[in-house]
Order: C-alpha cells, then sequence, then structure tokens
C-alpha cells in the first residue's frame, strides 16, 4: 500500500560533490562547501526572484534543475554517443526550453489563481513539481545518469588546494550568472520593471507596468537560475528524477539564512550552507554523517526556530 | 438599535431560555448522517472493490488509514490555515513505535498505539510551539524539511532497522480475537478507526474550539483581539492531527508487519495533502471522499495505464498526482465537498417552495430563538461596574455606580511611541480614560489613530512609553492577552470573519467567556453544551444590542458594508469589555444609523465602559465624545472639550481645514462625509 511510495528509490541517491571527491583536507572540504553553495546560491536566487514578484515560494525550484540536468543529459549524452550535441549547445537548449516551461507553467497554473492566497499558490507549485517529476520519470525510470565534466583532465592545483575542473567552471559561471543578473536587474528595462513590481506592485501599476505579465517573467527567470544550476550540476553528481525536493529544502534554507531579502543574501546564504554542510559532513563521526542532508537541515530549523532573525519583518508583521 | 438590552445578561448561571441547539444548529445526533453515509461506502470495501476488478481489500486498508491522515490535513490546513507537511513524520512515528516498543520493551501492541500517539502528539506540540511563530508558507516549508529528517532518520537510524525495516511482533487482538494483517477482521477495526476519527474531528471543528480554529484561519488579528491565543489553537489542531496520524501508523505497521521508511517518504505528505484538496480542504465529512477519489483513480491508472502507453506502470503515478492537484485547485477549488453540497442544493431546489418555507423558518428560528434568549431583564450597569472593580483594585473603593464623582481610570497610555524604521508614526500620545467617559480621537489621515490602537490593543509593539490597563501594565503584551484584561476594538477596515455565520463571529468575541476545551468538544461532554449556550446567548444580546440578531444566521461576508461594521461592534461587546475602541464606527452608516450609533455609544459608557473611538463623521463625534484628543503626524496636538477643540486655531489649520468652519453644513453631506483637507486616501494603519 501506500501507493507510489514504495515506487520512490531514496532521495539519499543524491549526494552532495565532496562524497564524490572523498573527504580530504579542510581547504578542500571548504572548496567543495563552496561549489555545493554555488548551486544552491543559484536555486536561492531563483526562489527569491520569483517570492519578490510574486509572493510565492516556488516548490517546484529543486524540479526546475532537475529539469535542466536531465535536459542537458538528453541533449549533450553519453560519452560515444555519435549523435550527442556539442555541450554548449545541449546546455543553452535545456536552459532555454526549461525557461520556456517556467515561463508556461506560470501561465496555465498560477496565473489563473494569482489573486489566492500564498498557501494555495504554494500548493500549486507542488502539483508543478509532481508533473516535472512526473514527467522525467516516465522516460527516465528510477535509473541515474551522469555526464562528463565540461572540460577533461585531472583537478588542478590553485595555491595547494586539489580543485577538479568542473567546480571551477560551476563557481566560475554562477559569478557569471550573478554579473549577469545584477546587471539585468539595474540596467535594463525589464530588470527594472521587474524590481518595481516588487517594490511596489501598486505603483508600478499605475506608472504602466502589467504587474502580472511580470508574474510569468518571474518564473521564467526562476526556472532559467535553476535549469542553469542543474545543467552546470550534472557532471559532478547523478540527476535522478527525485533529486528536485531535497534542493528545493537547501535553496529554501539559504534563501532564509541569507536574510530572504536582497540577491546577495541569498548568495551569501547559499554558500554559507554549502559550506556547514561540507563542514558538519566531513567532520562528523560516522555514525552522525550517515544522516547526510539531515544534519545540516536539522542544525539549521533549530537555528532558525531559537533566532529567527533571517526571515524578514515584512513577512512577520501581522498586517490589520 | 436598542438601547435597553444588556450585554451581560446570559453570563453563567442565567436561566437557559432556549435549547443551545436552535441557536448553533448542532444536535449531539447530528454527525450520524454523514457518519452513515461514510460507514456505508467504507464498510462495503470489501464488497464493491474486488467487483470492480483492480481493487481489492487491501486498498480498502489504505482508504481508512489515509482517511485518517487526511483528516490531520484539513483540521491543521482546511480548519486553521496552517500549512504543516510532516504527515509522514507523524503516520512514521505511530507505525515506528508500535513496533520498537514491541521489540524492545515487550509491550502490548494497544499500549504501544497509545504510547505512541502520546509521543507523537507531544512531538507535535513541540513543533507546533518552536514553529507557529513562522508565517504560512514560511512553515510549509520548514515543516517539509522536518517530514524530510524524519524520512531519513527512518532510514538510517539502527534503531529503526534501517533500510531493510523493522518486525513488528504479535497483532493486535481484543481477547481471543487476533486481528492481523492479512485477514478481513483487520480492515474492520481500521474502519472503525477512521469512523471514530471523524467524529473527532468533527466534533471538534464544531465547537467553541473549532471557531476559534476557523478564526484564527480567517483572521489571526481579529481573533487575538477577541482574546483567542492563536498559537494555542495552532497546536491544539496540529496535536489532534498527529494523534489521529500516529494511531494510523500504528495500524499500518500491524497491517504490513515489518516497517520500513519507504512507506513514509515526503511523497506521502504530498499524497495526503493531494487527497485533502481533493476531498474538499474545508470539509470532514469532504476528507475520506478525496482519499477514495485518489486510490481509486491511482489504482485505476496502474491497472489501465499500460495498455495505453508500455511503460512501466507505477511511473504514472507521480505525474498523475501532480496533474490532479492541479486541476482539482484550478476547476474545482471547494474539492468534492463542494460538488456534495451542490448536489444538496440541488436536490433541494426541486421543490423550491419547500426551498423558501425551509429557508425562512430556518432564519427565522433562528431570530426567534434569539427573542426567547434575550428576554431577560437587564441588570448590566451594576454587574459591569463590580466586574471593573474585579480588574481595577486599588482605585475601585468608591465605585458605587454611574453617579460617581471620581470614576476609576480603566486605560492609560503615557508618552506611547512608535517608529518604523525611520518614521515616527507616534510621539509620546498619553491619553487616559475612565469608566463611563467617550474620548474621541480626531486627526488627518495618516496622523496615527488607527497605530495607536494597535499599540493600545498589542497589535503594534510601541517602541516606547507604558500602557496600563485597570492598573496592569501591558505595554508589549500579545492582543489575545490584552484581551484578557478587558479590552475590545473594532478595525478600521472591518476584519470580520467573512465565512462564518454572524452568530459564529460575534460568539468568537465572547470566547472569553467561556472555557469549554478540545477535550470537552470532542467527547461532547455537559460542559460543551453549557458553554455554547452561553456563548450563544451572550452572543444573541451583542446582536440585539446593535440590531443585527435578524441576520444571526447570515454568513458575516455576505452583509452589506454598514452591517457588517455592527456585527463588528457586536463582536468587540460580546466580550464584555470594561474599555471598547471604535475605529471609525460610523464610517458607511447612513445618518439615521449613525445616530443609533450615538445612543448605543453612550448607553454603553453609561453603563461604565469606557471608550475610545476614531472617528471622522465630526457631528456624531462631537455628540458623543467627552473629551476629544486631536492628532497630527504623530503628535498630540491637545486634549479637550468637544467645544473647545471646534474652536483651536492649530486643530482648524491641520485637520478640520482652514476655510470657515461649519461643522453643521459638513455634517449635512451625510454621516460618512469627511472633513475638508481629509482624502479617501486609507489610512497608513499597520
Amino acid at each position: 500500500m501506500c501507493g507510489a511510495a514504495l515506487v520512490r528509490t531514496s532521495m539519499m541517491d543524491w549526494m552532495p560533490t565532496f562524497f564524490a571527491t572523498g573527504i580530504g583536507q579542510l581547504p578542500e572540504t571548504l572548496a567543495s562547501g563552496i561549489v555545493n553553495g554555488c548551486i544552491y546560491a543559484l536555486a536561492a536566487v531563483s526562489l527569491l526572484v520569483v517570492y519578490n514578484v510574486t509572493g510565492v515560494i516556488n516548490f517546484a525550484v529543486g524540479d526546475f534543475l532537475m529539469a535542466g540536468a536531465m535536459l542537458t543529459l538528453l541533449f549533450a549524452g553519453p560519452n560515444g554517443d555519435p549523435h550527442r550535441l556539442p555541450l554548449a549547445v545541449a546546455v543553452l537548449l535545456a536552459v532555454v526550453i526549461v525557461t520556456a516551461l517556467g515561463g508556461l507553467l506560470e501561465l496555465l497554473v498560477i496565473h489563473p489563481r494569482r489573486r489566492q492566497g500564498t498557501i494555495f499558490l504554494l500548493i500549486l507549485t507542488i502539483g508543478i513539481s509532481s508533473v516535472l517529476e512526473g514527467g522525467a520519470l516516465i522516460p527516465t525510470g528510477s535509473l541515474t545518469y551522469g555526464l562528463r565534466p565540461f572540460t577533461s583532465g585531472p583537478a588542478l592545483s590553485i595555491a595547494g588546494v586539489l580543485l577538479p575542473r568542473q567546480d571551477l567552471w560551476i563557481v566560475g559561471s554562477t559569478l557569471i550568472v550573478m554579473g549577469l543578473l545584477w546587471y539585468g536587474a539595474t540596467r535594463t528595462r525589464i530588470g527594472k520593471a521587474l524590481r518595481a513590481c516588487e517594490v511596489n506592485p501598486t505603483a508600478a501599476r499605475l506608472v504602466g507596468i502589467r504587474v502580472d505579465r511580470y508574474w510569468t517573467i518571474a518564473f521564467a527567470l526562476g526556472a532559467l537560475l535553476a535549469a542553469f544550476a542543474g545543467a552546470i550540476l550534472v557532471p559532478v553528481t547523478y540527476a535522478t528524477y527525485d533529486m528536485g525536493i531535497p534542493i528545493t529544502l537547501k535553496a529554501f534554507v539559504a534563501w532564509i539564512l541569507g536574510g530572504a531579502e536582497s540577491p546577495v543574501g541569498a548568495v551569501a546564504g547559499g554558500i554559507g550552507f554549502g559550506v556547514l554542510e561540507a563542514v558538519v559532513l566531513g567532520y562528523s563521526p560516522a555514525s552522525v554523517a550517515n544522516y547526510g542532508d539531515a544534519v545540516p537541515l536539522l542544525l539549521l530549523i533549530v537555528a532558525l526556530v531559537i533566532r529567527r532573525r533571517g526571515l524578514t519583518r515584512q513577512m512577520a508583521v501581522t498586517r490589520v | 438599535m436598542s438601547v435597553t438590552g444588556s450585554a451581560s445578561a446570559g453570563r453563567p448561571g442565567s436561566r437557559a431560555v432556549v435549547p443551545v441547539s436552535v441557536l448553533v444548529a448542532d444536535r449531539w445526533w447530528a454527525p450520524l448522517g454523514g457518519l452513515a453515509l461514510v460507514g456505508a461506502v467504507f464498510f462495503t470495501m470489501p464488497i464493491w472493490m474486488p467487483a470492480l476488478g483492480f481493487l481489492s481489500v487491501e486498498d480498502g486498508v489504505t482508504v481508512t488509514l489515509y482517511t485518517m491522515l487526511a483528516l490531520g490535513m484539513v483540521l491543521v490546513l482546511g480548519y486553521c490555515g496552517q500549512l504543516m507537511l510532516a504527515t509522514n513524520a507523524l503516520f512514521g512515528v505511530g507505525a515506528y513505535g508500535l513496533a520498537i516498543l514491541a521489540l524492545h520493551q515487550g509491550l502490548n501492541p494497544w499500549a504501544g498505539m497509545a504510547v505512541s500517539a502520546v509521543a507523537a502528539g507531544a512531538g507535535a506540540a513541540l513543533i507546533g510551539v518552536m514553529v507557529f511563530r513562522l508565517t504560512g508558507h514560511l512553515l510549509g516549508l520548514v515543516t517539509l524539511a522536518i517530514g524530510y529528517i524524519a524520512f531519513i532518520v527512518f532510514e538510517t537510524s539502527p534503531l529503526t532497522g534501517g533500510a531493510s525495516g523493522i518486525g513488528v511482533g504479535p497483532s493486535l487482538s481484543i481477547g481471543g480475537a487476533v486481528f492481523s494483517g492479512g485477514e478481513n477482521s483487520f480492515f474492520y477495526v481500521c474502519t472503525v478507526a477512521a469512523l471514530i476519527s471523524l467524529v473527532v474531528a468533527r466534533n471538534l471543528v464544531v465547537s467553541r474550539t473549532g471557531r476559534a480554529l476557523r478564526a484564527v484561519e480567517a483572521n489571526e488579528a481579529a481573533a487575538a483581539s477577541a482574546g483567542v491565543n492563536a498559537t494555542h489553537y495552532k497546536v491544539v489542531a496540529f496535536v489532534a492531527g498527529a494523534i489521529i496520524a500516529s494511531v494510523a501508523g500504528s495500524l499500518y505497521a500491524n497491517y504490513v508487519g515489518v516497517v520500513g521508511a519507504s512507506s513514509f517518504t515526503i511523497l506521502v505528505t504530498v499524497e495526503v495533502l493531494l487527497m485533502a484538496v481533493v476531498g474538499g480542504l474545508r470539509s470532514i465529512w469532504g476528507a475520506p471522499f478525496g482519499v477514495l477519489g485518489v486510490v481509486v483513480f491511482q489504482a485505476a491508472l496502474q491497472t489501465y495505464g499500460p495498455d495505453v502507453i508500455h511503460i512501466n506502470s507505477s511511473y504514472f503515478t507521480t505525474i498523475g498526482f501532480g496533474v490532479v492537484l492541479i486541476l482539482v485547485l484550478l476547476l474545482l477549488p471547494g474539492g468534492l465537498a463542494s460538488i456534495g453540497d451542490g448536489l444538496a442544493r440541488m436536490i433541494a431546489s426541486w421543490s423550491p417552495e419547500a426551498n423558501a418555507a425551509n429557508r425562512r423558518i430556518s432564519t427565522e428560528s433562528h431570530a426567534v430563538a434569539l427573542q426567547a434568549a434575550l428576554g431577560e431583564p437587564s441588570t448590566s450597569a451594576v454587574a459591569d461596574v463590580s466586574a471593573v472593580a474585579a480588574v481595577a483594585p486599588g482605585i475601585t473603593s468608591d465605585v458605587e455606580g454611574e453617579a460617581d464623582p471620581d470614576p476609576p481610570c480603566l486605560l492609560e497610555a503615557v508618552g506611547v511611541t512608535c517608529r518604523f524604521e525611520g518614521l515616527t508614526a507616534l510621539d509620546g500620545v498619553s491619553l487616559e480614560l475612565r469608566a463611563g467617559e467617550v474620548v474621541g480621537l480626531i486627526g488627518p489621515n495618516g496622523a496615527g489613530k488607527t497605530t495607536f490602537f494597535n499599540c493600545l490593543s498589542g497589535h503594534v509593539q510601541p517602541s516606547s512609553g507604558v500602557v496600563r490597563l485597570g492598573g496592569t501594565d501591558v505595554t508589549g503584551m500579545a492582543p489575545y492577552r490584552i484581551a484578557r484584561h478587558g479590552l475590545a476594538r473594532t478595525f478600521q477596515n472591518i476584519e470580520l470573519f467573512p465565512d462564518m455565520s454572524v452568530l459564529e463571529n460575534v460568539m468568537v468575541g465572547a470566547h472569553l467567556s467561556a472555557h469549554a476545551g478540545a477535550l470537552s468538544a470532542i467527547f461532547r461532554l455537559p460542559r460543551h453544551w453549557r458553554d455554547e449556550r452561553v456563548l450563544a446567548q451572550r452572543a444573541g444580546h451583542a446582536l440585539e444590542r446593535v440590531g443585527m440578531e435578524r441576520y444571526a444566521a447570515r454568513a458575516a461576508g455576505t452583509l452589506p458594508y454598514g452591517q457588517q461594521r455592527r456585527v463588528e461592534i457586536a463582536r468587540a461587546l460580546a466580550a464584555q469589555p470594561h474599555v471598547l475602541l471604535l475605529d471609525e464606527p460610523a464610517a458607511g452608516l447612513s445618518a439615521s444609523e449613525a445616530q443609533e450609533l450615538v445612543e448605543l455609544v453612550r448607553a454603553l459608557a453609561s453603563e461604565s465602559l469606557g471608550i475610545v473611538m476614531v472617528e471622522h463623521n465630526m457631528r456624531a463625534l462631537m455628540d458623543v465624545a467627552d473629551r476629544v484628543t486631536v492628532l497630527d503626524s504623530g503628535r498630540q496636538l491637545l486634549t479637550a472639550l468637544p467645544d473647545e477643540v471646534r474652536k483651536d486655531e492649530t486643530v482648524i489649520a491641520s485637520y478640520l481645514g482652514t476655510s470657515h468652519l461649519d461643522l453643521s453644513r459638513a455634517s449635512v453631506r451625510g454621516a460618512g462625509a469627511r472633513p475638508e483637507g481629509a482624502t479617501s486616501v486609507p489610512e497608513e494603519g499597520a
């Protein structure tokens, strides 16, 4: 009984990168924490963009990430597949498709009910999450897939710290994406309009910004960020159809940890969480480290509940 | 509006004129109809399920157990508005609890079930107290994380047998009868458990506790101002749901024999959420049908899906769930329960005359019952003064009644200052309110009037200053605690509970005059019925005072604006406060209604209430106020007699307008007219 629960493989199949590279010295542990943190940061910024514009917590963020990873795999193909596309094209295609999917799902699912309360919309995004997971499950099954690194070769040694090449790709491209995001938000029309929607939707509407349309754009942008994270992550981990929810939870924690207000905070929260996770799991005895994700999540929930300064004031104020 | 009624008759001990059943449309046998329907469907599952071809009795067990889980979701999310997504953890606590206690302690399975349920309830209370300060959607993700952590612990811990699971030990038994998992007899045990859970949930929801839950869901701030401790009721709902879920988990353990972690993934929670949504989140009786619908859908998909697409059948489930969840939310947000309601209405409409008569009778019986309940002599003035003496000791030695030359000070605010990130909304405002006194509070929009009220009622924490109620320092107390010190209020933008009836709204107002808790409600103890009667009568009196008793059965949200204002005043009166804060009570009232309001306020003051009133209707305000305090940009310009305020130059400049002041002309424009200089932009009230 218990329905589909039985068909699930364990969510523990998804492991952070440092399990793959082995537990090394402190610098390596910190580095792998930063690498994972970049993924969490991208996902957290995705949550932030959607939340700030729409007030919706996008529960499907991890599943958009999974979709980005799966499509990258699909297009880039396993090694030796003659029909595979060049890596750059595969990543681009995956990101574009997932971005469109994000916008489309917003239009079809969220948009008709956007006047409803946040909890209602959150439940709708849980539905989207199931659809994406199920959509990935049917073609891939419960198998796991991996991809070669973007550039091959041995790990690079920088200042005595051994860094796998894909780690550098992840950190570097995260920085670039964040830079582009900053540029877009402050220098472009769409970016300025998005920020206007988040600061004051009513005023934005009064100056002629079609706020509703920016809901779609926000979801699409959120999906873009998540899909990109998935695409750069897939060479260092295995993609499974159910990798999304743990990432959603961690991105959420990272988002809250960073103050839930600014992209800078979200990035800091993501990297902070990644490092915390790496250090806690890297230096715990095996009997504790076996619990994997549970350990850092539990620590953070306890911290959040005891001292929730990370939560925004605007969310805590009861309006009368 | 009658000014002769009494707000305080109907206190405990007063004669019960009308059975409460007439007032609140509830009788001990009321749930039997629904129970019979669900029971008929459930008990026959061993017959009709195999007949369908793709279902078995095992699916029947699934339906009964998941019904219990879905009920928890309906209680906590549907009725209390809290997204708690840790169902899988609670389910697991019941299952593993039973198994571990049997294995390590050799405990009888019934005892194991009870101990696990207590543990789940205690854990839920602990988690609830910790996380319920978080708001809606944050709560959802934090509790989901808790569910995820629980799953990892189940899967990893040696205590729970890790990935291979843990054996359960002896089956449940009563006397010689053994209910082991594979047998039909066990199915009936599960069905009975599900039906009991249904009654428990239903009784909990239709009670003082249930009204408090719904009030918290609809409007936490308004519920708090009626003295409802939101956290308490959220925890009550969560604990009740947790105990039910844990019992379901224990039964599940008995059913499968070996408990493995894969039965407690987050997907269980998502599945239960889906079932509750399909059944209708606001419906106890919808839950079993939601579960049934999802289980049948899933089984049909797995059986017939591969005929259409040749892929592993179980792969369809996840996407199917997602699609159904989205479609139900988009197309039928009320779930199957709304179809049930529609059917009931349709059947009723087949005989329109009978229907109309029915409706008339039910409305009238409400009204008649109220009339009967209200026909009691008024003793309120004396009662209220003695009540004041109770909260204001030390200054009440000379309280003798209305003619007291030095009535007690009920409310004292000293130097109340409130800053919001650089903006000083209030700057050292002071106020003193004595029994029987009406103080008007005026000022232009943005002057800080509503913020001042919020500081007094606890909805906003003052940055500095002191608020005393009857001598007690209540500065910074939570609103529900301030309400217990005898302060009631209305809100500028009417904050009723729109889906609840007018009577229920006002009964929430009287919340503090009864004490029946969740257990009285669940077991329908005498105390429950007694308190329902007290609350209904008290609410009835309050409604009569504002002239709204005829609308007792209407949903509050369907009333026109002016009537909603009156209901809100009735809700505040039902609390029998010593201090009453009225925030623009005349807004939206016609001239004659405003006059009735003035009379009501006078009558209340003559009963030794202290009243502070924000009002833009100058005539009404000046008519009724003993003193007027003028605020401007957060500062207190002056406090003086109405006539002095009228003539004061600074007040004229800041608020009443610089043109020749002609109050009579201003009020001719209509009771709701605002003075010149005041725009219709809503006040910044936080």
